[in-house]
């Protein structure tokens, strides 16, 4: 029996830990700043930028190992909230918001803010619909949730099932997103690339787990502010007196849409939600930026927002770390400062796109072909951006002009005609940091599911604690080594991983994961066919849409498919409930008795009490 | 530690704040999306109102919603003798 680790202290130097981090990070970018305008070669500092901060990030991967099994799946139950807030931000954005959606506001504008709505909203409904609850139930995994809810281990079998899925997607495409953005930094052979990420990744995480995991994301969610901030404040000072960047780049909107008019981006018409959002491949803008459901219509635009909302607030990776506050309270907090965090990451965003929206139409667009500055080569030969260098006519028009969505943000230190690298490798590295946060969270979910939910509470309960944390490490090795092989073999779009990954998390989690905790008449028998059926009509529908199998239902998009996924799933947890009634009265006392302390932030873990309980049961036999 | 007789309207309270929360984050969603073009009549440091509700407001508001939760939830839970402090 494990000492009850709830009354142990949060280490109370955290705060002077990461104080001393983020100057350790500040001295180095000056330093670094301080070479550059020395004259040390670009190409030496290049590495060195992205380079340092991985590394500490595996140094604090390596302090924070753990041997201890509450360590490694609930980092001990205390973090304090602003932490875990910070955490979960970090990984809920991802290197896929960082990168892919500022790009995909560069080049459709409005349209897309229909994934921050989602975002920020999926995060609030963690703070009130599922954060304190998890909390107080104190499962290691959502499939454990699942499994000791309904006291059902087949329930956690299939589960687990449902986990990877969206997780393995989600890994695989950060990990594809890390590769791509990593290479404008150090020249590797793609195998040899995703090899390294995914090994840094699992040095990362494998020590400690959990406990890793949230200090790693703390950090990297520091640098991920830092990286984003920086080169944004110095821009804004050439724009305005006012170094607030969300603030000031109100003024430019006006003088946005009137370049965008001069250029010809004509106003747009809606069409299919697959086709409106952008893809990774080179391109120009599409729209005006402020131009309201030009690509994306209005009712896309509202099931996209529903969709994302549902998809986030069930997403397994951030759910664990429901796990790792202090206290019921705690979790609510974290997860409110977790969409705070969150919150100020998304209105930084459509600043930088906007940004480098005003600067592309303002400074390149139109002008002659012979004048373009010099970085313009670079850019051209790092692949961050296409413009042709034979032009007949000899102005740039904007046709001519393209650029690959992921790399908007890397380009507009360039644009604004900074070619320091120090602030390039800045923006990079702060979408790095968020995308191994996200990588990391979901190689952490999966492997401690493996380990928890399939290994010990099912195969082998008798395990020693040393054997289950042998299991989880050999798993997330395991499942790092088979990302990396996958993204090699194939050629994945980010945004749109995200999105279905997203998708299918709301339609097999959200439905049933509200009624377990809201609906008392939820049985074992219809929490199993809930899950299921949303999974397999919504994950039915993304194939059978992409495929050609199955025409569109209303019109309704694949990236969207939890939008019928999440219906089916709810009618059928109701009718299976309430039409195949529980036989065993004394487990459905069990449970009802289990949901009332679940729903009561005070006392023991339900997880702790029904160990106890067993613990009891075995010693009177 | 919570009494049995607590319970009961225990929960009937924190149910209904989290039916007002969920109404409230969904009306932002509904507000954001169709009165879009109104606000869009009204502009604010240069930001058209209905883009700035969705790009700047609305995220903030979600985390003013989910603070103002907490701050409500951890009264009910005094109220009631279900919070963690002994």
């Amino acid at each position: 029996m494990a000492i009850p680790t709830q009354f142990r202290p949060t280490n109370p130097r955290l705060g002077i830990s990461y104080a001393t981090f983020t100057s350790a990070i500040i001295g180095f970018v000056i330093v670094l700043a301080i070479f550059e305008q020395l004259g040390i070669n670009n190409q030496s500092l290049k590495p060195l930028i992205i380079g340092v901060p991985i590394l500490f990030f595996v140094i604090i991967g390596g302090i924070t190992r753990t041997v201890l099994v509450e360590d490694f799946y609930t980092s001990g139950r205390r973090v304090p909230p602003i932490y875990n807030g910070l955490a979960l931000a970090a990984s809920g954005i991802g290197g896929i918001g960082f990168f892919s959606f500022t790009g995909a506001l560069y080049l459709i504008g409005f349209d897309i803010l229909a994934l921050a709505l989602g975002w920020a909203a999926g995060f609030t409904l963690m703070v009130f619909l599922f954060f304190p609850y998890l909390r107080k139930f104190g499962a290691y995994s959502l499939p454990g949730f699942f499994g000791e809810r309904f006291r059902s281990p087949a329930l956690r079998i299939m589960t687990v099932l449902l986990l990877l899925v969206p997780s393995f997607m989600l890994l695989t495409a950060e990990l594809g997103l890390a590769a791509k953005i990593t290479g404008h930094f150090v020249a590797l052979e793609p195998s040899t690339m995703l090899t390294l990420l995914a090994g840094l990744a699992v040095a990362m995480t494998l020590l400690g787990g959990i406990r890793a995991l949230t200090w790693t994301q703390c950090a990297q969610g520091i640098v991920l502010f830092i990286g984003l901030m920086v080169p944004l404040v110095i821009l804004t000072m050439t724009f305005s007196n006012l170094p607030v960047p969300h603030i000031s780049y109100g003024n430019l909107l006006d003088q946005i849409s009137s370049f965008e008019n001069q250029s010809g981006i004509q106003n747009t018409t809606p069409m299919a939600l697959s086709d409106a959002i952008p893809k990774p491949e080179s391109t120009t803008m599409q729209k005006p930026f402020l131009q309201a459901f030009g690509l994306i219509g209005q009712t896309d635009f509202l099931l996209l927002v529903i969709c994302f909302m549902a998809g986030i607030a069930t997403l397994p990776s951030l759910l664990q770390r429901a796990g790792t506050s202090l206290g019921v309270a705690g979790a609510r907090q974290s997860a409110a400062w977790g969409t705070l965090f969150l919150a100020f990451l998304l209105i930084t965003f459509p600043a930088l796109a906007s940004f480098a929206k005003y600067l592309t139409l303002h400074d390149l667009i139109g002008k002659n072909v012979g004048d373009m500055p010099s970085w313009l080569n670079s850019l051209r030969d790092a692949q961050i951006i296409e413009a042709p260098n034979d032009n007949r006519d000899g102005i740039l028009s904007l046709q001519e002009f393209h650029i690959p969505r992921d790399s908007v943000a890397l380009a507009l230190p360039f644009l604004a005609g900074y070619s320091a690298v120090v602030l390039f490798g800045l923006l990079a590295i702060a979408g790095l940091s968020a995308g191994f946060a996200a990588i990391n969270a979901q190689l952490v979910s999966i492997a401690s599911t493996i380990s928890n939910d399939l290994f010990y509470s099912t195969a082998f309960p008798r395990a020693s604690a040393s054997k289950r944390l042998l299991v989880a490490r050999l798993a997330l090795i395991a499942t790092a080594a088979l990302a990396g092989f996958f993204v090699i073999s194939s050629k994945l779009d980010a945004l749109r991983m995200l999105i279905w990954a997203v998708s299918i998390s709301a339609g097999s989690f959200f439905p049933v994961l509200l009624l377990s905790i809201w609906w008392r008449p939820i049985t074992p028998m219809g929490a199993l066919a809930g899950t299921w059926s949303g999974f397999l009509v919504t994950s039915g529908y993304i194939l059978g849409v992409e495929w050609d199998y199955t025409p569109l239902i209303f019109g309704i998009d694949s990236l969207v498919a939890a939008i019928i996924g999440m219906p089916v799933s709810f009618l059928v947890t109701i009718a299976v409930s309430l039409l195949i009634p529980q036989q065993d009265e004394e487990l459905q006392k069990d449970l009802d008795e289990q949901l009332d302390e679940t729903r009561v932030a005070a006392g023991e873990t339900v997880h702790d009490r029904y160990l106890r309980i067993l613990a009891r049961r075995q010693g009177l036999n | 530690m919570i009494d049995e007789d607590q319970r009961e309207p225990h929960w009937r309270q924190t149910a209904r704040l989290a039916k007002t929360t969920f109404i409230l984050v969904l009306s932002v969603i509904l507000i954001a999306v169709f009165l879009n073009h109104i606000f869009d009549a009204f502009t604010w440091l240069g930001f058209p109102l209905g883009y700035f509700f969705i790009a700047m407001a609305a995220p903030l508001i979600f985390a003013a919603i989910g603070f103002w939760f907490i701050r409500r939830q951890d009264t009910i839970d005094r109220q009631y003798g279900a919070s963690e402090e002994i």
